[in-house]
Parts: C-alpha cells; sequence; structure tokens
C-alpha cells in the first residue's frame, strides 16, 4: 500500500457546545474511489470543509501528499493539489464556461497573475480547455454565460472547474444533486470517466451512485467515524443499517 | 470524438477566448471623436481637459469597482494625494510635467498599496467606511502640513511646457487637453488589455463568486491588493493633470463630494466596461453645465433625478440604450460589438 495522498489525523472542531467532528481519523490512496456517508447533521461538511481549510480544526492535523496543510490557507492547498466541488453550484454566472476553465487552467499553471498576455493567447491553455470542454460534453455551451447553461450542464462545468486545478485529490460534494432524471446520466458518466490516477473522495446521500461508485466507504455518525470498508461490508453492516434504519437506504 | 471535431472546437474556443482583445471600430471611432473635438472646439478646451481627466479618474474606479467590485467612498484621497505630490514637485523647481505625472501616479500607488489590505476583511459597509476614513485622513493631513501643502490657501505653482514646446497652463488650454487625452488614452490601453489578461479574468472571478475563486486556488488578498494599487496610480494620475492644467492644488480635491461625483459619473456610465467611466464623466459634466446654466442653484436636483431613474430603470438597459440604438440601425455591427 503507498502512502495516503490525503489524510486526517484526529480532527476535532468544535461550536460552542457542538462538537461537529469527534476525532476523526481517515486517509485516502491515491486514486481511490471512496465515498464518505453519513444522515444529516453528521459532521460531513465540517470534515470537507476542515480538509479543504475552510475552517480550521481545534486539534489534529490534515496531511496532504506528505505533508502537513493544517495551517494553511484554502487557496494554497488548491495549488498543492486539493480540490473540490460543491454541493451547491458556486460558479462565474457572467463568465462563459470557456474562461471559466482558462482562469482555473492559468491559475494551476502560475501563470493566472500575468496581466499584460491576452487571455486565450496560450495554444497550451487552449488545447486544455478543449479537451476539458469536450470530456464533460461542454462544447456546444462554450461561449454562453454560464448562467444561462440548464442546471446538468452546470453541474458538469462545476465539477470541469475542480478538475482544471489537475488535483491528486478531488472532493466531490454531492455532484449529482437536484441534478433532473434525464440528466444524471451524464454526471454518471462523467464520474466513471474521471482520471485514475486522482484519488476521490465522494460525499453522497444517493446510494445507488454511492455503491455504484465507490470501492470503499466510510461512515460518519455523530461526528464520528463510525466505519470503513469495502461496499459490501458495510451494505452489510448491522451498524450502518441501524443508522439509516428509517431512511430509506436505497435511494 | 473525432479528430476534425476537435479542430473545430478548438478554433471556435480562440475565437471565442480572442473576441474582445481585438479593437473594434465603434472604439476607434470614439477615441477619434475626442480628438477631433479637442481640434474643433478650440474654446471648450477648459471643459473637454474636465471631462478627460474626470474620465480618468472614474476609469479608476471601475478598475476597483467594475473589475474587482471594490466599492470605495473615498476615491478621491489619490486624487487630492497625486494632485498635491505633482504640485509640490513643481513647486520645488522640478516643473517637467511628464516627472510631475509620474510622481504623483508613484506616491498614490504606495498609499494605495499601503491602505489596500484594510479592504481585504469585511464586507462593502467596511470598504465604504474605511476608504472613507482613508480620505478624510489625508485631506486633515494636507490641511495640516501648511508648510508643504500651502494649507487652506491650496498650493500654487508653475509648470514647465510639455517637453519643453508646448505650455500646457492657461495660454495653452488645447495642449493641455491634448495632453490629458494622450495620458488617458495610453492609461485606458493598458486598463484594457489588463482587464482581458489571466489576471483580469481572475478578478472578475472574485467578483462574481469568491468562495470559488478560493477553491481555484486564485490568492484573492494579493490580486485585490495589485488591482488596488493600480488603480491608486490611475486616480493619482488624474490628480497631477488636474493640478498641472490648472497649476494649483487645493484641499477640496480630498472632499466627499469628489469621491460622490466620480461613483455617479461610474454609474451612470456603467461599470465594468472600461468606456463607463469617461462616458459617465462627459455626461455628469456636460449635463452639469447645461443645466446649471439654466438653473444655476438646482442643477443637483436634475443629476439626482437622473441617476433614480438609472438605477431603477436598470444600468443595463439604460446603459445599453445605445447599442440597441446601434442594432437598429446597423444590427451586425452591433452584434459584433456585444460579443
Amino acid at each position: 500500500m503507498s502512502d495516503p495522498v490525503l489524510e486526517a489525523r484526529g480532527l476535532v472542531r468544535r461550536f460552542g457546545a457542538l462538537t461537529a467532528t469527534d476525532d476523526v481519523s481517515f486517509a485516502i490512496e491515491p486514486g481511490a474511489r471512496q465515498a464518505l456517508i453519513g444522515p444529516n447533521g453528521a459532521g460531513k461538511t465540517t470534515l470537507i470543509n476542515l480538509l479543504t481549510g475552510v475552517i480550521k480544526p481545534n486539534t489534529g492535523q490534515v496531511w496532504l501528499a506528505g505533508r502537513d496543510v493544517t495551517r494553511l490557507a484554502s487557496s494554497a492547498r488548491v495549488r498543492l493539489g486539493l480540490s473540490r466541488t460543491f454541493q451547491i453550484n458556486q460558479l462565474f454566472p457572467d463568465l462563459t464556461p470557456a474562461e471559466s476553465l482558462g482562469l482555473a487552467i492559468s491559475e494551476r499553471n502560475g501563470s493566472g497573475a500575468d496581466f499584460w498576455r491576452a487571455a486565450g493567447s496560450r495554444p497550451a491553455i487552449v488545447a486544455e480547455i478543449a479537451d476539458l470542454l469536450m470530456r464533460f460534453g461542454l462544447e456546444a455551451e462554450m461561449d454562453l454565460p454560464t448562467r444561462k447553461l440548464p442546471y446538468g450542464k452546470q453541474r458538469l462545468l462545476e465539477i470541469a472547474l475542480a478538475l482544471a486545478a489537475r488535483p491528486r485529490v478531488l472532493l466531490l460534494d454531492e455532484p449529482a444533486a437536484g441534478v433532473p432524471e434525464e440528466e444524471r446520466r451524464d454526471i454518471l458518466a462523467a464520474l466513471a470517466a474521471l482520471p485514475s490516477d486522482v484519488a476521490i473522495l465522494l460525499i453522497e446521500h444517493d446510494m445507488d451512485l454511492v455503491f455504484n461508485f465507490a470501492e470503499r466507504i466510510s461512515v460518519m455518525v455523530a461526528g464520528r467515524l463510525l466505519t470503513e470498508g469495502a461496499p459490501e461490508a458495510i451494505a452489510a453492516d448491522e451498524r450502518v443499517r441501524a443508522v439509516y434504519l428509517g431512511e430509506d437506504a436505497h435511494g | 470524438m473525432s479528430a476534425p471535431g476537435a479542430a473545430a472546437t478548438t478554433r471556435r474556443l480562440a475565437a471565442h477566448l480572442h473576441r474582445r482583445t481585438r479593437w473594434r471600430w465603434p472604439e476607434i471611432f470614439f477615441w477619434l471623436a475626442i480628438l477631433a473635438a479637442i481640434f474643433a472646439l478650440p474654446s471648450r478646451a477648459g471643459i473637454i481637459n474636465e471631462v478627460l481627466i474626470a474620465g480618468l479618474f472614474a476609469l479608476s474606479l471601475d478598475l476597483i469597482l467594475g473589475l474587482a467590485g471594490i466599492v470605495s467612498l473615498g476615491h478621491a484621497a489619490f486624487l487630492g494625494l497625486g494632485a498635491y505630490a505633482a504640485g509640490i514637485l513643481a513647486s520645488k523647481g522640478v516643473a517637467e510635467p511628464m516627472l510631475g505625472l509620474a510622481f504623483g501616479a508613484a506616491v498614490a500607488a504606495l498609499a494605495g498599496l499601503v491602505t489596500a489590505p484594510l479592504l481585504l476583511r469585511g464586507g462593502d459597509l467596511t470598504r465604504l467606511m474605511v476608504t472613507l476614513g482613508v480620505s478624510l485622513m489625508l485631506g486633515e493631513l494636507a490641511n495640516r502640513l501648511d508648510w508643504l501643502t500651502g494649507g487652506t490657501d491650496g498650493l500654487n505653482f508653475s509648470i514647465a511646457p510639455l517637453l519643453g514646446l508646448f505650455p500646457i497652463d492657461f495660454t495653452g488650454q488645447r495642449n493641455a487637453a491634448l495632453y490629458s487625452f494622450a495620458i488617458l488614452f495610453i492609461l485606458f490601453a493598458i486598463a484594457r488589455r489588463l482587464a482581458r489578461s489571466p489576471f483580469g479574468l481572475a478578478l472578475a472571478a472574485i467578483r462574481e463568486n469568491r468562495l470559488r475563486a478560493d477553491a481555484l486556488g486564485i490568492a484573492i488578498g494579493c490580486r485585490l491588493v495589485a488591482i488596488y494599487t493600480v488603480a491608486a496610480a490611475y486616480a493619482g494620475a488624474a490628480g497631477a493633470l488636474l493640478a498641472q492644467t490648472t497649476q494649483i492644488a487645493s484641499l477640496d480635491l480630498f472632499d466627499f463630494h469628489r469621491s460622490a461625483d466620480v461613483m455617479l459619473m461610474l454609474i451612470i456610465g456603467g461599470t465594468g466596461y472600461l468606456y463607463g467611466g469617461l462616458i459617465g464623466a462627459a455626461a455628469f459634466i456636460v449635463l452639469r453645465d447645461v443645466i446649471s446654466a439654466a438653473t444655476p442653484e438646482y442643477w443637483e436636483f436634475w443629476i439626482g433625478l437622473a441617476l433614480i431613474v438609472l438605477v431603477l430603470a436598470g444600468r443595463e438597459r439604460v446603459a445599453t440604450a445605445p447599442r440597441r440604438l446601434i442594432a437598429l440601425i446597423a444590427p451586425r455591427a452591433a452584434e459584433r460589438g456585444a460579443a
């Protein structure tokens, strides 16, 4: 087994009297297909925010690619290879998908502060934008303002933007949330086609999606990591079933 | 995806990304029209000069408000600083205008660089108050340091002819307007280029969605400090031009109404596309002159009314009226201009 690319070590985060994450430790291997599930209020969002650096833990550490990044700002972690999507679309409504992707690529390769060169004047960047557009089926919409895209396409752009940062680890926060049935297949196809060397942590309520996608599942309950394992083991786990009792475990 | 499809996608993509970098005919016409006005209306050279300088000042505000979404109610701080820096330099015997201009811009840029970090925390209200506070402090400093600034009397100085040949004082109003025009055009071209660069795109991203901009790895603070410094330099250049072409720097340059007026001009002309400040400055000053000639005491009433109509009817709709008018006359040109 290789060294984990992303690791949480004993993360504790309290909000007043509430302990949102209570001593959470877990690791993601390079190229992993891992899912994080748990009922509402289990602390999944807090954990994501701790990993990405939006909030800082009270105690514990976050390690990214062999480096302690606990004190690093979120944008610095992105540059080290930790990228994410959002549960609610976070896009640039007036920029086009092509511009948004070009921006993400420029930021990654260090030319984002270039103030004299015209955007789109580097063939390598243009080629990479074209590649991402085609991979996510966004060619037809490339030059429309993002706000005019159908919701499913916006969801795809959300993933494409995160991938444009060429992450080692990609956190997908409910990628299929709110996507109408007829556009869901595009999302699933996009997820299946993600590069195999990128480790992926999927946070999702949709159990079909989780069990289709993940090779390993972590279950979070009440701020703690309840269990981890292969999908079959998780599906058979009595404690997990108990947690989801009353909720429809399959969708 | 087949290879021809990929090639077509790349071509379309390149065309899309380049669509705003080329100078369009309406733009070229815009600049030629100003130049023509300077030569055709020599008796109005004074007011044209005033419009050009106000336009530069409004362009400077557009860099932070229109591109990056930073609100300011104290932009006059940099106008005043630039004016006094240029004036003080001239009063100490360095009367060459270009040197004074560069010095004014540099001093303002330094002040922008130093105060920009104050704007990174908090929301719009914080920014309004911090920028207002900075301009109040600088205005009072200029008042207090009267051995340097002349205090409430203002600072009078004389300025050497431009390039040693063209007087830009009251004997050379047209030269002054041409000087301001040249500086405005150069700085505008730089701003235009900057707005279309990856840096400009990143500013748009920060303005539109800070959360995502951060998630893309954009160092938001650095970018905002950078553009604020550039904008301060632009405002300083406007102040220096104003002082040099009137041979006076006075305390009212720091006044709140200067900051408010420039905001008005920019809102009237429209933010974010860089021409808004120039158009707004022209509209504001011409309107002021026309209305105040008719009703000297109450001209601000009409400015106020115009402002309310603009923001309620939607700046977009009012600002795109000329474009829609062009669309009626020449549909294809307007389409290219809008794309």
